[in-house]
């Protein structure tokens, strides 16, 4: 790791080799000093003038140098001295009889005691363009202060119907927070309904949360070893039996079929066990959650050593007639033409993903890591998970990513990232009857994961993304990432005023 | 190499022509007349009655028939002007062209050999370095030029010292001051201490030098010292300033005080003729 002087002895490089050239360009002339007495007769601080009308431009330099080695080295931060209240924009925000966890919030951010010190208000939500958590900047409610009780909760209510319309409202990730701390916060509140305990360095401040008993699908998968679907719930008080019903097309209805409830220690997690394939409803409190399940096998035509290690290794992939194509990614010209060719001869729209073989890396088994075991981790191959990216990710192409041994967990495996970035086509709703007034939500197949979304116009939607999403980041994350928290603004301007200065002087001082 | 401009025989022949014998300057030893030698000159200096160690041809006769007394009148000695060339050889001379500096006083000395004048020269820099003393007639011109041709330009100047001892060893009336004047002692009033002073001043301004550079190191041979600046406008303004300053000190209007102002590039036959005018006037 560099520290400040590593980083100040780099930029000081290119300032000698300056002063260097600088002395042969010097030139020296014979003349008498009687008349240029003053000069050599000079006070200390006409001498410093002198110099400094020399080397204004390598001090600047210097100047310029030392200020990015403390940005570099991090020394100084420049901390704002004002907190952050972050809202938690999560779907369970909303809910709540008479008050919803944001109304209390909002209450909490805006008259309490944390509204008396100095800070910013952010909102903790999905951000539906970029598909991942983020913070967003607030303006304050205006509220008067001599506005009474009354007015005060219809004025942060009315707020509130704003932030409805405007954001969306699902799952947060908290690791989000931490970009408050980047940007110089050196205190931050967060404020939830029900803290579930996450890695976070926030100041955490629960209002409770306004659902008494509840509980959502966060994960989908099909599990090639135990053949079965697994669905994992988040599960709050809710101490029924959750009713798991499949729809038979003989009788054209849904019947309760039995599923054991598995809850996993240590969380509030519940795992159910489906094994056969089919349209599935799971009645949830005030809302219902409908799986189409499949097995999410994909037959594909194979060209290369390594399609063919990759076939046989993940489950998920066939080998056998499909108009999908699994190729390695050819070096030379006349094996890239043939794949041209190999790929041209698919035709246009169809799916076809290629694989690449770096020359230094020899594909084997285990590389290859148990997909049932990636939630949240970076697994070695993502392929089956990826099968249903988002659908804006569509540019048609596939990238297998190697990683940086260093990063990984043992540092000399590399890990290989074989990411598909074309979706699915949505297969068909089948069932085209009322789910009834209590809302519904469909999965897709090959979703593996599955949430509803508050989006606005009071719709809700069924968003499908990676467990990442859905689960903590464990403590042993294998990508290990700098958290910066210096403030680069000032920083910014520091060194945008050295530089107009250095350009005055230069211009004051340049050569006649 | 020295040389001798061609044009000085024609300078020196019209001065030659000229009626001047009259103006010619007189070289009076003291200036208390009573002191001042006696001599055929047409100044009178005395009258006093008749001794008998005295020449009968002194007598005044007119006065002896006005008074009946025999007088004698007696005259100022008269002699031709010794001019005085004091030639600075110190190292701040090494700036200028010196081919061109020895080749200016060359010809000055031949003009006044031609004009029948005696010049004695003298070099120095903190001191008197060597001399070359009553040099008369032009024939003699290359005692001038062997002697110009030992100069070694080197060391200080100490101009203030040197007339000092010039002028309290030989006592000249009139000195002609060949020198880049670059002396930080110096005083103009200095010049005052002799009757007439003719100072030819070689100066190469600093902006005649080389200097493009943003950065110029100024290397003084006489100290040994080196001046580091920044060749900026600021400090332009203030050398170019200080410069002007230095010349206006010597550029003085001041009776039988005469200075000029000589460059590498000036043509020279100008000078003498100034120099003549000026000596004759």
């Amino acid at each position: 790791m560099f520290n400040f002087f590593s980083y100040f002895f780099f930029l000081l490089i290119p300032i000698l080799l300056i002063l260097i050239v600088r002395l042969k360009r010097r030139r020296r002339v014979i003349y008498s000093h009687t008349f240029l007495r003053s000069f050599e007769d000079e006070k200390l601080l006409d001498f410093l003038l002198r110099t400094f009308q020399i080397y204004h431009d390598v001090l600047f330099d210097l100047i310029l140098a030392l200020v990015l080695a403390v940005f570099l080295a991090q020394i100084v931060r420049f901390t704002p001295n004002r907190s952050a209240i972050c809202i938690d924009g999560s779907y369970s925000m909303l809910q709540g009889e008479g008050q919803t966890g944001l109304e209390k919030a909002f209450s909490l951010a805006t008259t309490g005691d944390l509204s008396r010190e100095r800070h910013r208000l952010y909102l903790l939500a999905w951000d539906t363009q970029r598909g991942k958590t983020k913070v967003f900047r607030l303006r304050e409610p205006e509220i008067p202060p001599e506005t009474d009780q009354t007015a005060r909760i219809a004025t942060i209510r009315s707020y509130v119907d704003e932030l409805r319309e405007r954001y969306t409202f699902f799952n947060v990730d908290l690791s989000a927070l931490q970009t408050l701390f980047a940007r110089g916060f050196q205190r931050v509140i967060f404020i939830t309904d029900r803290f579930n305990g996450g890695n976070t360095s926030a100041e955490v401040i629960e209002v409770g949360t306004g659902e008494k008993s509840f509980f959502y699908p966060t994960s989908l998968h099909y599990d090639f070893s135990a053949k079965s679907f697994q669905i994992l719930l988040y599960r709050f008080n809710y101490d029924k039996q959750i009713a798991v019903l499949r729809y038979e097309e003989q009788l054209g209805d849904y019947t309760v079929i039995p599923v054991a409830e598995q809850h996993l220690p240590g969380s509030d997690l519940t795992l159910i066990e489906i094994e056969e394939e089919g349209l599935y409803r799971i009645l949830g409190p005030g809302l219902d959650y409908i799986y189409n399940l499949s097995v999410p096998k994909r037959a594909v035509k194979l060209s290369g050593a390594y399609s063919q290690i990759v076939a046989e290794v993940l489950p998920q992939l066939d080998v056998g007639g499909s108009e999908i194509l699994l190729a390695d990614l050819p070096y030379g010209e006349e094996p890239k033409r043939a794949l041209a060719r190999e790929v041209r001869g698919l035709g246009r729209y169809q799916h076809r993903y290629v694989t690449l073989i770096p020359e230094s890396y020899t594909p084997a088994a285990a590389l290859i890591y148990p997909l049932e075991r990636s939630f949240s981790q970076p697994c070695y191959a993502e392929l089956p998970l990826r099968f249903a990216a988002p659908s804006y990710l569509l540019d048609g192409s596939t990238r297998l990513f190697f990683q940086d041994p260093k990063r990984t967990r043992d540092g000399q495996t590399p890990l290989v990232y074989l990411s598909y970035l074309e979706s699915d086509q949505p297969i068909k709703f089948s069932h085209e009857g009322d789910l009834g007034s209590r809302g519904w939500k469909v999965s897709t197949r090959h979703s593996g994961i599955t949430s509803p979304a508050y989006i606005r116009k009071n719709e809700i939607r069924p968003i499908n993304l990676d467990a990442q999403e859905f689960f903590p980041v464990s403590s042993q994350a294998d990508l290990v990432f700098e958290k910066r928290q210096v403030n680069s603004l000032p920083y910014f301007l520091i060194l945008l005023a050295i530089y107009l200065a250095k350009i005055v002087f230069l211009m004051r001082f340049r050569a006649g | 190499m020295i040389a001798v401009d061609k044009e000085c025989e024609a300078v020196s022949r019209l001065f030659s022509k000229k009626s001047i014998r009259s103006k010619y300057p007189v070289y009076v030893k003291s200036e208390n007349p009573i002191f001042k030698k006696k001599g055929t000159s047409y100044d009178l200096k005395n009258l006093r009655e008749y001794q008998p160690y005295d020449d009968l041809r002194q007598i005044d006769w007119k006065l002896y028939g006005r008074t009946d007394r025999y007088y004698i009148k007696e005259f100022f000695e008269e002699e031709n002007e010794r001019f005085y060339l004091l030639v600075d050889t110190s190292a701040s001379l090494n700036i200028f062209d010196l081919d061109y500096y020895r080749s200016f006083i060359a010809s000055i000395a031949y003009i006044f050999l031609k004009l029948h004048f005696t010049i004695n020269l003298v070099s120095f820099n903190h001191r008197l370095v060597e001399t070359c003393m009553n040099v008369k007639d032009e024939r003699n011109i290359s005692r001038v030029i062997a002697f110009l041709e030992r100069l070694d330009f080197a060391q200080e100047t100490d101009l203030v010292s040197v007339l000092k001892s010039v002028g309290s060893r030989y006592k000249p009336s009139t000195i002609l001051l060949f020198s880049d004047l670059f002396d930080r002692k110096l005083h103009p009033d200095t010049l005052s201490l002799f009757r007439r002073c003719f100072v030819l001043h070689f100066y190469t301004a600093i902006e005649e030098l080389d200097l493009p550079f943003a950065e110029l190191e100024i290397e003084d041979r006489e100290l040994e010292k080196r001046l580091l600046l920044s060749y900026n406008p600021l400090n332009r303004r203030r050398i170019l300033h200080l410069e002007q300053e230095f010349l206006s000190r010597f550029d003085r209007r001041i009776k039988d005080y005469h200075y000029y102002r000589i460059t590498a590039s000036a043509d020279r036959v100008p000078f003498y003729w100034q120099l003549l005018e000026s000596l004759y006037v």
